[in-house]
């Protein structure tokens, strides 16, 4: 009997232990799929994210203001006046995405269209090549290495006043070639150099340049090149020489042997004294354009010549707070003093200053509003005899500007 | 000699002023070539010390990235947050930034590092 109940009562336990062992495998395999599956989800997750090799992005920025102007012009002993004003600060208004494109760790695609005064344009497009530490190529459409201001600081949320210096844009071309640059550190300073070969400038009737023309309009390259020192080892100071050279006239015309010879020497110095950040920045652009004998826009059969030399420059200083916790460490301070001479006896001649004055409010570090005061003055050196003289001009304006990077 | 015994004043004078005349264009001239080969040279110890390597001192080896960071960018712009782009998008904007600012390989790479961290 005893043998009996026991052999009962154990084929009871092993029919319960195996029923429940059963029960017990099945909750962990329901259990170990949910986390199969959620691991397999999350795997695809990270995959569809990874980048690859190949990183695409969208930056760049946007400028919207308002201007409102005043221009006295003085013509033979007559002063015409006029007010104008316009919401979308005409001359500065600029909407131009940036599309970056990386191709692991040595290539990037970089190109900038444009909607701003000019309609639609593209700023640069140009790929570059991380070939050594020290050496970068790229080939494209580029801003030629000429000073730094076109480079580096014209973008509306860098720069510190609403307006462009006066001349120094329109002298540093943007251009299709080929350029090769680095930074090289040296002990305690710094040397970097920014070398480019492009179509070069075009020599205009009128004696002027332009710049960005697809088609060489003669066998001679243009070589532009810039060297950069930061003599102090916090990079406070950087001093720049850069030269451009090359022929501008058309091939096979009378113009065929000017030349152009341009030098640019530029600053800059920012270094925090507490409890102020400093900030310098200068530029100084000289053009040299050889003699040449150009046609009379009110005499086809008489010719003119002019000594074709034009310079401009400006210097500017920022300030602004760095230890108050108040909404003053978001204000900055600046002021720039520009001046720009086109050749005299041409018929786009002038003397021309302006100081700018601004007040900026930081929103974050790349969204400012900046209110701005320009005051300008101008003397016409154009040739009388060329009708081309167009008096005094005195102007005022005042700008509210928006500007963000994204 | 002789001729020069019988200049008159006014024709010393205008030799006198268009031999300067002379001198400035010359040195105008010159000084444009010392210019031209100044820069040449130069470019030329560039591309030599690019390939032969050139290194910093030790002080400035030793810069952090949060060093670097606050020294550089402000060279141009404000110091950027961290937190405003992803880890990603810091090594694109970090070749962008190196050609721009002209950044050595080591300080950009230190730049970068600390804005991924820091993120």
């Amino acid at each position: 009997m005893k043998n009996k109940t026991f052999k009962k009562w154990g084929l009871v336990i092993v029919f319960a232990t195996g029923s429940y062992a059963h029960l017990f495998a099945q909750n962990n395999s329901v259990i170990d799929s949910t986390i199969l599956d959620r691991l397999s989800t999350l795997e695809q997750k990270v995959n569809d994210t990874r980048q690859g090799e190949d990183h695409f992005m969208v930056v760049g920025l946007a400028t919207f203001g308002f201007v409102a102007n005043k221009t006295a012009n003085t013509l033979n002993g007559i002063t015409l006046t006029s007010k104008t004003n316009s919401l979308a600060d005409a001359d500065n208004y600029e909407f131009s995405p940036m599309l970056l494109w990386r191709h692991g760790t040595k290539f990037l695609m970089e190109f900038e269209p444009s909607f701003n005064n000019n309609g639609l344009s593209v700023n640069w497009a140009d790929v570059s090549y991380y070939v050594r530490p020290n050496l970068i190529i790229r080939a494209g459409y580029l801003v030629l290495p000429f000073g730094t201001y076109s480079k580096r600081l014209a973008a509306g949320w860098i720069d510190k006043l609403a307006t462009d210096p006066m001349g120094i844009a329109d002298m540093t071309p943007t251009d299709y070639g080929i350029e090769v640059e680095g930074g090289l550190p040296m002990g305690n300073m710094k040397m970097n150099y920014d070398v480019a070969l492009s179509n070069g400038n075009q020599l205009q009737a009128d004696g002027s340049l332009s710049s960005g023309n697809i088609v060489d309009n003669n066998n001679n390259k243009t070589i532009t090149a810039r060297l950069g020192l930061l003599p102090f080892s916090n990079s406070s100071l950087e001093l720049g020489v850069s030269g451009m050279f090359g022929k501008v006239g058309d091939r096979n015309s009378g113009f065929q042997n000017v030349t152009g010879d341009l030098y640019a020497f530029d600053l800059n110095y920012v270094k925090t004294f507490n409890p102020v950040l400093v900030n310098v920045k200068a530029q100084y652009n000289i053009a040299n354009i050889s003699n040449a004998t150009y046609p009379s826009p009110v005499d086809s059969t008489q010719n003119y010549t002019f000594k074709n030399q034009t310079a401009t420059g400006f210097a500017q200083l920022s300030l602004r707070p760095t230890g108050s916790k108040s909404f003053l460490k978001d204000v900055e301070l600046a002021g720039r003093y520009t001046s720009y001479n086109t050749p005299s006896n041409s018929t786009w001649g002038s003397d021309q200053h302006s100081v700018t004055i601004g007040l900026d409010y930081w929103i974050t570090w790349r969204t400012v509003v900046k209110v701005t005061y320009e005051s300008y003055k101008g003397n016409s050196t154009a040739s009388k005899a060329l009708d081309a003289y167009t008096g005094k001009t005195v102007s005022n304006s005042m700008y509210l500007q928006f500007s963000i990077q994204l | 000699m002789h001729t020069q015994e019988k200049q008159f004043p006014i024709q010393c004078i205008c030799n006198f002023l268009f031999s300067f005349k002379e001198m400035s264009i010359m040195k105008k001239y010159k000084s444009l070539q010392i210019i031209v080969a100044g820069i040449i040279t130069w470019f030329g110890i560039m591309i030599m010390l690019s390939f032969n390597g050139c290194a910093p001192s030790k002080a400035v080896a030793a810069k952090s990235g949060a060093q670097l960071w606050a020294e550089n960018c402000q060279r141009c712009h404000n110091t950027p947050s961290p937190s405003s782009f992803s880890s990603e998008q810091w090594e694109t904007i970090g070749l962008h930034m190196q050609s721009r600012g002209l950044l050595t390989e080591s300080e950009k790479n230190k730049i970068i590092d600390f804005l991924k961290m820091s993120h």
